[in-house]
């Protein structure tokens, strides 16, 4: 059941990100960063971070469990797809983070 | 020198008797290889005949004895008194059905959703007897060899967060069980079947939670059925889209 | 009192009564068709059989001659051999009916299904589904009598009697578990298939529900019960629960070894060594235990089962319950350790006396699977041969009452039925339930255990079976003031706990009595005061009669066709 509890993080991630970007968008910018800095906050965000990740590799697993892929002769293991998609993750995270946010 | 003893903590219900459930603790002598029904038993035979419970063939294969055992859905012929923490153990009817008395509960409903999957080979033509057996090779037997060894014990519809909320879910022993079907090469049913385990009430409605497979004590693994059949869903409505006169299997 | 009109109702939801079902349903579509159990029907006991089921599929190797030898032999030459030679030549168009219903048989290479070796069989002919043969057959059944519009069923709903009008039978009172009321079922044809009786034994690999429900309810309406001392020992139980490990690990090349690690078989049967027949089987591992070659536990003497030469893979594919079973209750993987198990209760091939179409002798009346005796099995079953028995038979009475009902007019609810349900009532609400002072059922249950586990057992003689029928007769009357503790009507299992205590105490008289009578040793009835086998006296059936007081026994003829009776040497 903890891959549903995780639900409940990104809710909560969700408000607080929400409540950031209306200070961002009312002009508040020195809240909004200051909120972010809290430690509190940071630490929320890396419990939630995990909490996703938790999500993510499990549901690539299940993935893989539910739609094997046959190659010729050989059908593929779930573990096989968790690490193409773990893969897939950081090359579209890095992609990301390159384009939209250290540009 | 003491006997060892557990404490079983029974839900009690006598719908003539109590306006609502209350729990009664029985002590029984304890045996290291005890399951919670050799508890049970002791119990209706020595200490109060008026206990009410299912069970039969003892060994895990009737699905007859489900209860909630200390809050997790189980087969209390096949839980163990030493799995448990310390020497109490609670044991309550399983979770989401009506209860009829103790740990009687009321199964119309899975049993009205088992009919209504069709769990029968459909065939365009039958072919008799005396012509032999239909030949199936063993890896078609492997497609649906593991959703056929369901043993109708409920415990999956106990730990469904989602039959939970909302019982029209088709749920997942059935939804198991016409998977079971639609992959067997014998059957030719798929047309009958589709429109039933598709209905947003059929196999939509799950989000995967999967305590269903962890609960599940035949390893039918019924989450992964669930799953498999939203597949054949989509790629049968893709189908449907890109040849809408594309003949079905 | 309510009362429910069917066309042919039948009482059990087993591999016999879902046969019976649909080759009723089959046979004539408008007739209405009612399944009465007390259980649902995925919780009867052919749920919990493992090994498979023999028909001749393959006859390039088998025939139906050598199935019905290997038969009429195992049963020690009690079986009526007509009814084997229909048997062998029906049991594989029902098998393949079975596969066409759905069965998930265990697969050869080329499709077809898969076959192991069986005791007592003299090839391989016992079909299989890994070692779960009882829970797919019934599944498959259960699952395809759902597509008959015709079949309306009645689960947990306990039958208490049949209901006879001037020598026809009417119908079946029930009580309908939930509300706790009883009913009066009216039919056309009743067919009768409530399995057999093992919870009259202390140890058995039967489930709760085995009470002999039926076999009682036929006797009490006059039909006799035919060949009850021939009780079936299961040679390998284990030793603290009496769960089944299946004769298919036997099959699968298993070995039975004694304290000194011997496969202790080659003294008793050496062609057949494991494959042997269950009675003899049986008889050779308590004899190794008397002599002090068993082992000792907390649980008895025991002896033990190696299968450990058979490795992982074939265990897994082949046996995967065996290791369920014996992981989980045991702590034991059968790959690497010995498996301790011994003799116990498994099976009755006495029960209600039918002819070869099922048929009872009481107009109306019909009866299939364990609980009834055609004769097949005589004295002693070969195993695998009671699943397909089920279907062939269990289809022939369905065929029987249905085309007999289709012929009769419907019963009406007057006297004498009426009466009789309403005393029914009676004796049920008034003289069972109601009393507040007596003795416990539980207690008077296990003393009839006790007596039928030490006093009618693998190993008989005149004390110990007069000393049965005696302490059968005191808890008869010990019953008379029994106490039920439950005193709803509601889900009531104490009321029919006490009921089927009463069932059983009927049939547990009828084993001993007829025990005591056979002065013979024959398949699994063995008498160590007449240990040989006694043709010229004994080569019959023996009957129980109801009467007032003890059994009446008397003989019927056993019918020979082409094998005549000779020495049984395995």
């Amino acid at each position: 059941m903890i891959r549903e509890w995780t639900s409940f993080f990104v809710a909560v991630f969700s408000l607080i990100y929400i409540y950031e970007l209306s200070l961002f968008a009312s002009g508040a910018k020195d809240s909004a960063l200051t909120l972010m800095r809290n430690p509190g906050i940071v630490a929320f965000n890396v419990l939630a971070l995990l909490f996703t990740l938790y999500h993510a590799f499990t549901w690539f697993y299940l993935i893989g469990k539910v739609q094997p892929i046959k190659i010729g002769k050989t059908t593929s293991k779930p573990w096989q797809a968790l690490l193409v998609n773990i893969a897939l993750l950081l090359i579209i995270s890095y992609a990301v983070i390159q384009i939209l946010i250290l540009r | 020198m003491s006997q060892d003893i557990a404490t079983i903590r029974v839900t009690r219900y006598r719908p003539e008797k109590d306006g609502k459930p209350f729990f009664q603790e029985y002590k029984v002598p304890y045996r290291k290889d005890m399951v919670v029904l050799d508890a049970l038993n002791y119990i209706k035979a020595n200490l109060d005949g008026t206990l009410t419970y299912r069970w039969s063939c003892r060994m895990g294969v009737c699905g007859s004895c489900g209860a909630n055992v200390d809050g997790v859905p189980k087969l209390t012929c096949a839980s163990f008194l030493h799995e448990f923490k310390g020497r109490t153990i609670k044991v309550e009817p399983l979770s989401h059905f009506p209860v009829i008395k103790d740990l009687i509960i009321n199964m119309d409903d899975f049993m009205h959703k088992l009919v209504e999957i069709k769990p029968w080979i459909i065939r365009d033509k039958e072919s008799p007897p005396e012509d032999g057996e239909y030949r199936q090779s063993a890896e078609e037997l492997e497609r649906y060899g593991q959703f056929s060894s369901c043993i109708n014990c409920m415990l999956c519809y106990s730990a469904c967060p989602v039959y939970g909320l909302n019982e029209k879910f088709l749920g997942p022993a059935a939804t198991a069980l016409a998977y079971r079907y639609i992959e067997d090469s014998r059957d030719q049913g798929e047309a009958v079947r589709f429109p039933i385990v598709h209905e947003i009430e059929g196999v939509w409605e799950c989000t995967l939670v999967g305590e269903c497979s962890v609960v599940c004590p035949k390893g039918v693994d019924p989450m992964l059925a669930i799953q498999k059949t939203k597949i054949l869903g989509a790629t049968n409505a893709l189908k449907s889209l890109l040849m809408p006169r594309g003949s079905g299997k | 009192m309510e009362h429910l009109n069917h066309d042919v109702l039948i009482v059990g939801g087993g591999a016999a009564g879902l046969r019976a079902a649909i080759a009723a349903a089959e046979i004539n579509p408008k007739l209405d068709i009612a399944i009465v159990s007390k259980v649902y029907p995925m919780r009867s006991h052919t749920v919990s059989a493992e090994g498979g089921m023999a028909a001749v599929l393959r006859t390039d190797y088998d025939n139906f001659d050598l199935h019905a030898y290997d038969t009429i032999k195992g049963s020690d030459f009690l079986a009526d051999q007509d009814v084997v030679e229909f048997f062998v030549r029906e049991a594989p168009k029902e098998s393949v009916r079975l596969e066409h219903w759905g069965c998930p048989f265990s697969r050869d290479p080329d499709g077809r299904i898969s076959v192991r070796a069986f005791g007592g069989m003299s090839v391989k002919r016992t079909l299989f589904a890994t070692d779960k043969i009882g829970f797919h057959l019934l599944h498959s059944l259960f699952q395809t009598s759902l597509k008959f519009e015709n079949i309306r069923r009645y689960d947990e709903w306990f039958a208490t009697s049949i209901l006879v009008d001037n020598g026809r039978v009417d119908g079946v009172t029930a009580i309908d578990m939930r509300s706790g009321e009883l009913v009066s079922f009216l039919a056309k044809a009743v067919v009768i298939a409530t399995g057999g009786c093992g919870r009259i034994y202390q140890f058995t690999t039967n489930g709760w529900i085995k009470t002999g429900d039926g076999m009682a309810m036929a006797y009490r309406a006059g039909v006799p019960l035919k060949d009850m001392e021939m009780v079936q020992y299961h040679p390998t139980l284990l030793p603290n629960t009496g769960i089944l490990i299946t004769e298919a690990a036997r099959g699968e090349g298993g070995h039975l070894l004694n304290k000194d690690g011997e496969r202790f078989l080659k003294r008793y049967v050496p062609n057949k060594m494991e494959l042997g027949p269950r009675d003899i089987l049986s008889r050779a591992e308590m004899t190794e235990i008397k002599e002090g070659r068993g082992f000792e536990g907390p649980y008895g003497s025991y002896v033990h089962l190696d299968l450990t030469h058979l490795g992982d893979e074939t265990i897994e594919a082949k046996l995967p319950f065996v290791k369920e079973l014996a992981e989980k209750y045991l702590g034991i993987d059968p790959a690497h350790e010995m498996i301790p198990v011994r003799p116990g209760q498994h099976y009755m091939m006495g029960g209600v006396h039918t002819d070869i179409h099922g048929y009872t002798g009481l107009p109306g009346l019909y009866a299939a699977g364990e609980m009834a005796c055609v004769s097949m099995n005589g004295a002693n079953r070969l195993g695998s041969n009671s699943l397909t028995e089920c279907l062939v038979f269990g289809a022939e009475a369905g065929i029987g009452a249905a085309q007999y009902a289709s012929k009769q007019g419907a019963p009406s609810f007057g006297n004498p039925v009426q009466g009789l349900a309403l005393e029914e009532e009676k004796r049920i609400y008034d003289k069972v339930l109601k009393p507040e002072k007596g003795e416990k059922i539980s207690t008077i249950r296990t003393e009839m255990q006790k007596a039928m586990e030490e006093h009618v057992g693998i190993y008989r003689d005149e004390n110990n079976l007069k000393q049965a029928c005696r302490l059968i007769g005191d808890l008869k009357q010990r019953m008379k003031n029994a106490i039920v503790e439950d005193k709803d009507r509601v889900y009531n299992t104490d009321l029919v706990s006490a009921l089927e205590l009463d069932f059983m105490l009927d049939v547990a008289e009828t084993i001993a009595y007829t025990a005591q009578a056979r002065k013979e040793s024959r398949g699994a009835h063995f008498r160590t005061d007449y240990p040989k086998r006694d043709d010229i006296q004994f080569l019959k059936h023996l009957v129980a009669y109801k009467t007032g007081t003890v059994p009446r026994i008397d003989t019927m003829p056993v019918t020979i066709t082409r094998w005549k009776p000779e020495a049984r040497v395995y």
